[in-house]
């Protein structure tokens, strides 16, 4: 059992971001599986249910999944399955079982900004803003390049639907394990996105390599294999407990080049 | 704090502290057929059904179930009786720890997917760790379940 001194069960948004701000050890509940982890008493746990946070709105443009949505309702949703051939999808369903996606939450996932996540990897190749209840909308790539805790309530992400192929690929010993590496790797309106995760660092876009391939007229199968190289000499891959940082760079070389072929239908 | 929640179709309220998990909450009042294995949403064993779909109850807080309905296979009888007798029959059923998460999990893929195959089954129970029975038997038998529902 966690040790929780105060639950606050609030009726609105403005009370949970007011005990937020009033607060400094202040914790938002998302679906709690990963506050559940932890083995520090928290002094104050403001419940995010019940806030209409839990809905997926679709539109011609775009998809808004509130941060309450289970990934698993994410991943089901007919839109999402739609989104660069079901990559999304695919992705999310690869994160432990069903029952337990069916509690862990979009909002969680994102606002921890998990080093092993299967799902920012994904999300980067597609055009996404965070909608926060404070700070307004902000993109994706800057939340995840920013330092520190962001003291705010993730509403909703947004994604832009735009013509996408995309592939990802978890690398992990079993199905129920934590990515060693995990690579995501898309073609959006004729133009490259790569990113790589669990580095074992956070998600993050290999744009020197993507803006590389741009300018790459007739790309062959050694363009692909030289991406690789290229992603494993500008993104900094490392060792930890579950892999060295040379059989990282392996796996990266590989399923960036096996990708890039995927999407590009070559 | 106190909690009412329907279990099982019927109407409990119940103490609990804000950090008990639905799984402890259950337990002490004894109904075991919801198993603590790994305690840390990793084996499965714990599943219920909340408001007909699965979850852990050792991941869920007991106090997010106020006015939720959960479902165990108590409440269940009939179709586990269904699911309990493919069990039989394809060999599925062994020390039995893991089989009232299991058997929660394919009542929910029935509500879900009854049409689903092989492969989908498995991936469906991706998430329910078996120490016995090699999971080809326990596909089958949830062929067999979903094949004799349809
Ligand atoms: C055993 C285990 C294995 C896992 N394996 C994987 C895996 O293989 N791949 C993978 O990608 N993920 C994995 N995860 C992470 C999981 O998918 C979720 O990302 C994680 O549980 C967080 O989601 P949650 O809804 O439970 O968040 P919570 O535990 O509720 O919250 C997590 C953090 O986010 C904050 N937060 C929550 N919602 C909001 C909001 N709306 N606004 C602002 N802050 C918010 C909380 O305050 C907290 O700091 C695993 C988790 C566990 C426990
Ligand atoms: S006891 Fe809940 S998943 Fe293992
Ligand atoms: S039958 Fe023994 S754990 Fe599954």
């Amino acid at each position: 059992m966690i040790h929780i001194e105060q639950y606050h069960k609030v009726d609105s948004l403005e009370e949970a971001y007011r005990l937020l701000q009033k607060y400094e050890t202040a914790v938002l509940l998302g679906g709690g599986a990963w506050i559940r982890t932890g083995s520090k008493p928290l002094e104050h746990v403001i419940d995010l249910k019940g806030l209409g946070l839990d809905t997926i709105i679709e539109t011609k443009d775009s998809l808004s999944i509130g941060a309450m949505v289970s990934l698993r309702a994410m991943e089901t949703h007919a839109g999402i399955r739609q989104l660069g051939g079901g990559f999304l999808s695919e992705a999310l369903s690869q994160i432990l079982g069903v029952a337990f996606r069916n509690t862990a939450t979009v909002g969680g996932s994102i606002m921890g900004k998990f080093s092993f996540s299967d799902l920012l990897t994904p999300l980067l190749m597609l055009d996404v803003t965070l909608q926060f209840y404070d700070a307004g909308p902000m993109r994706l790539t800057t939340f995840l390049a920013q330092r520190g805790r962001l003291k705010d309530i993730l509403q909703a992400i947004t994604i832009e639907k735009k013509a996408c192929r995309a592939m990802f690929k978890k690398v992990a010993n079993t199905a129920l394990d934590f990515s060693i590496v995990n690579v995501a790797v898309a073609i959006v309106e004729g133009r490259y996105r790569i990113a790589v995760g669990a580095r074992p660092g956070t998600a993050i876009l290999a744009e020197s390599v993507m803006a590389w391939l741009d300018t790459v007229e007739s790309p062959t199968e050694a363009t692909w294999k030289e991406a690789g190289e290229k992603v494993v000499e500008t993104i900094k891959l490392g060792t930890n407990q579950r892999a060295h940082e040379s059989y990282r760079q392996q796996l990266v070389k590989t399923y960036v080049a096996r990708g890039l072929k995927e999407v590009s239908g070559s | 704090m106190k909690i009412k929640f329907m279990l099982n179709d019927r109407s409990q309220t119940w103490h609990t502290e804000p950090g008990e998990s639905l799984l402890d909450l259950l337990r002490r009042h004894h109904v075991v057929s919801v198993k603590k294995g790994c305690d840390g949403s990793t084996c499965g064993v714990c599943t219920v059904l909340m408001n007909q779909k699965p979850v852990l109850a050792c991941t869920v807080l007991a106090v997010r179930c106020a006015g939720e309905h959960i479902h165990t296979v108590e409440g269940l009888a009939d179709e586990v009786e269904k699911i309990s007798e493919a069990f039989g029959i394809e060999g599925a059923d062994q020390c039995g720890f893991c089989n009232p998460g299991i058997a929660l999990a394919l009542y929910a893929l029935k509500a879900e997917h009854p049409e689903a195959d092989a492969a989908e089954i498995k991936q469906y129970l991706e998430g329910h760790l078996c120490r016995c029975s090699g999971y080809q038997s326990q596909v089958k038998a949830a062929l067999r379940y979903l094949g004799e529902a349809s």
